[in-house]
């Protein structure tokens, strides 16, 4: 019995230990922090800017920001990892724990979804002042407008829909870039590059979502507008002949590309545009910034074909107030900053992007840039949210295509792939479904 | 089993790592068992009980199939290739070459290296147009042994248990080279005397006294095998398409990509299950031994 006595103490001896030392280490975490803070108003900020060009950008527009605040200290987080996938999880368990960051930046559209339906934003209509919903394009509101509200800022504008030529192969072949409209169009100038042995497309989906914005875009060339909202709002039958036709287009497309395409990255490809082994890529405008860095001059070098013309497929990323936000005064005065003009004309032109306001002046933009902005004040340009980017579809469904459009650029089976979107529509579009996009 | 008056001394030194172990390791397998047995999509838990759901949907998944058979497959081709390349390695260096220390660290290396660098380095070899291994067989003149590689969704995972095996073999070698080391010499003596090859030798001697070994290495392979996670995600991301998911892709895309983590749940389960039923055996069978 004393011997059992004798053991029970040991073990409360060894959980005491244990308590106290954990005691310990949580402690120093939570308490040296605070004293340095009292002084000054904080602002923390989560974002995965962190490569060249991205981070500059947003140190520059955090600079300013802290010239007009001088009280409120910037506590950036940048989390790398492309597109966030990283930051995400640690959202999410930041999140759980009841310690959201102040503001975090997310894209625009059904990403933000995850964190709605858990009730985790705050809705912040009175930062979407008269001015701003003057001088943002509709389907831009749109894109940050869940259940009737608005839930975030957007800072800047990517564009996925866009053809990169290499002037020198299209002059070569006397190939007339303002010739290309449509998709039709463009498999004519393919049809004619390989027939003189040239590669006529670059693609790199080893990381699938490349293969996706394929995808959309070949949804809206041979569909429409009417129709790729028909697919992202999920009212697609069973067996629908317009799907098939895109994605007969879509295998059509990778048999003009590298046969290699499951082995490369999208900055891969665009290095085979560089270096001339292939003629064209279809990718973001965030190729742009690839053959700027190259030493590639816009217009000179190279050249960019929107696909279809009169599209405009929206990336866009955003800063949000999450409900748990330790500082919302500060996030309130980020987020109103970041919506004017001054902030948007200090990130972009670094970035690479360009501004959501349409008010914005287009001076520090090079001229593919400038004909972009063109574009998105023009009232005939369509705009589209991307599914590719966490856009315009659930996560859950996007996550889908990704895995069946990427296998349908090796299997080449377009009746498996059909069958395997219709499904995926129904067991992860369809149930997560939390707004309907009127696009036209 | 006699009582040891030390017993009070190891449960105070093991007590709090006990403790620690069980929160973290015990409570969570049972909080996930839990999970997968509830409806929780999203961003925060949902704990409402639906039963079997989950593990119902599982079996109708056709990636979950897919990524079964490739664990199966990583299960019957790796773990043995492993270990026969290892025991081969082991023998030839037993054969009191000169340098056997730099061909030991030669071979282990590659176990030491981080799996994120292996993979990337394999990805290297693998690519079609400036790959390696496309190259060489181009120099060679032997263009019909050229392939897509990890391009190629029907071939894709073979070409990743041949790199996982040459990143094990090493480790795999390490082990029999010290089980062989530890047979007594008058054996080897013995079997000499009588009249025994070389290859009797090991046929008759060696081979049969490192059933140990095997079955170390047998268990920490398949162990692997179950988690090879890290290595595939650099290598090809689970593609082309879902061809070579296993169930921990499969798991990680569900959990966190497309925030279902009652499913994601479920398939770490079964992950555990196939864990437990390679390590159950193994722990019979050597506290068998002990006993004995």
């Amino acid at each position: 019995m004393s011997k059992r006595r004798q053991l029970f103490v040991y073990l409360l001896i060894g959980i005491l230990a244990t308590a106290i030392v954990s005691g310990c280490i949580s402690q120093k975490e939570t308490t040296t922090p605070t004293t340095t803070q009292a002084q000054k108003e904080v602002l923390e900020i989560y974002h995965w800017w962190t490569a060249g060009g991205e981070k500059e950008a947003f140190d520059a527009i955090a600079k300013k920001f802290q010239e007009k605040y001088p009280n409120i200290e910037i506590k950036a987080n940048p989390v790398s990892g492309g597109a966030g996938v990283n930051m995400k999880m640690i959202l999410q368990s930041l999140m759980l724990a009841g310690k959201p960051p102040d503001t975090f930046q997310v894209h625009a559209g059904y990403e933000m979804a995850r964190y709605i339906k858990a009730d985790q934003l705050s809705p912040i209509d009175d930062i979407w002042t008269d001015d701003m919903k003057k001088n943002y394009p509709d389907v831009i509101e749109q894109m940050v407008i869940f259940n009737n509200h608005y839930y975030a800022v957007p800072i800047n504008v990517h564009r996925a829909n866009v053809i990169w030529y290499n002037k020198k192969i299209f002059e070569k072949y006397g190939i007339d870039p303002a010739s290309i409209k449509t998709i039709d169009d463009l498999f004519a100038v393919a049809e004619k590059l390989k027939e003189n042995g040239v590669t006529p497309f670059a693609l790199g989906d080893r990381n699938k979502w490349p293969a996706t914005q394929v995808f959309e875009v070949m949804l809206v060339a041979v569909g429409g507008i009417d129709y790729y909202q028909k697919f992202i709002n999920g009212e697609i039958s069973d067996n629908d002949p317009t799907l098939k036709k895109v994605l007969e287009y879509f295998v059509k497309y990778v048999e003009y590309s590298n046969p290699d395409h499951a082995a490369k990255t999208w900055d891969e490809a665009c290095a085979m545009v560089y270096k001339g082994e292939a003629a064209m890529t279809l990718m973001g405008d965030w190729a742009n910034g690839y053959f700027k860095a190259k030493g590639w001059k816009p217009n000179v070098d190279y050249g960019a074909i929107p696909i279809p013309a009169g599209v405009y497929d929206l990336v866009i990323d955003t800063f949000v107030l999450p409900a748990k936000a330790a500082h919302p005064d500060a996030a309130k005065k980020w987020l109103s900053f970041i919506g004017t003009v001054e902030a948007q004309n200090t990130f972009n032109p670094i970035k690479g992007s360009i501004p959501p306001r349409m008010d914005a002046p287009a001076d520090p933009y090079d001229p593919i840039q400038k004909s972009f902005m063109e574009e998105l004040k023009s009232p005939s340009t369509k705009m589209i949210p991307s599914i590719a980017h966490g856009s315009a579809v659930p996560e859950a469904f996007a996550a889908d295509l990704n895995d069946i459009i990427s296998e349908l650029a090796t299997s080449k089976d377009v009746n498996k792939a059909m069958t395997e979107i219709i499904n995926a529509m129904k067991k992860d579009l369809i149930p997560n479904k939390i707004k309907e996009w009127k696009l036209s | 089993m006699r009582k040891s008056p030390d017993l009070p001394y190891i449960l105070l030194f093991l007590g709090p790592a006990l403790i620690l172990v069980g929160i973290f390791v015990y409570v969570a397998v049972l909080w996930n068992i839990y999970i997968s047995l509830t409806d929780w999509r999203g961003l925060l838990p949902s704990y409402r009980f639906v039963g079997l759901l989950q593990y119902k949907q599982l079996f109708h998944d056709p990636v979950f199939w897919t990524s079964l058979k490739n664990n199966i497959l990583l299960l019957l081709l790796f773990v043995p290739g492993s270990i026969l390349m290892g025991l081969l390695l082991a023998i030839m260096l037993d054969r009191k070459i000169k340098f056997e220390g730099g061909f030991r660290t030669i071979y282990t290396l590659p176990f030491a290296l981080s799996f994120v660098v292996t993979a990337t380095l394999w990805a290297w070899m693998y690519d079609p147009s400036s790959g390696v291994l496309n190259t060489l067989f181009e120099k060679l003149h032997l263009e019909f042994l050229e392939s897509r590689w990890i391009t190629d969704p029907n071939i894709a995972m073979y070409c990743i248990i041949i790199a996982l095996i040459w990143q094990f073999s090493g480790y795999t070698m390490i082990i029999y080279l010290a089980g062989i080391r530890s047979i007594p010499i008058d054996h080897y003596e013995a079997a000499v005397i009588d009249g025994a090859s070389t290859w009797q030798v090991y046929r008759y001697v060696v081979i049969p006294q490192l059933v140990k070994p095997t079955l170390s290495a047998f268990v920490v392979l398949m162990v692997f095998s179950l988690k090879a996670f890290d290595f595939i995600w650099v290598l090809t991301r689970g593609g082309p398409g879902t061809s070579t998911f296993i169930l921990a892709i499969q798991m990680y895309k569900e959990t966190f990509a497309k925030t279902n983590f009652a499913y994601g749940a479920a398939i770490a389960t079964i992950l555990l299950l196939m864990a437990l039923a390679v390590v159950l055996p193994y722990l019979y069978w050597s506290y068998r031994g002990e006993k004995e």
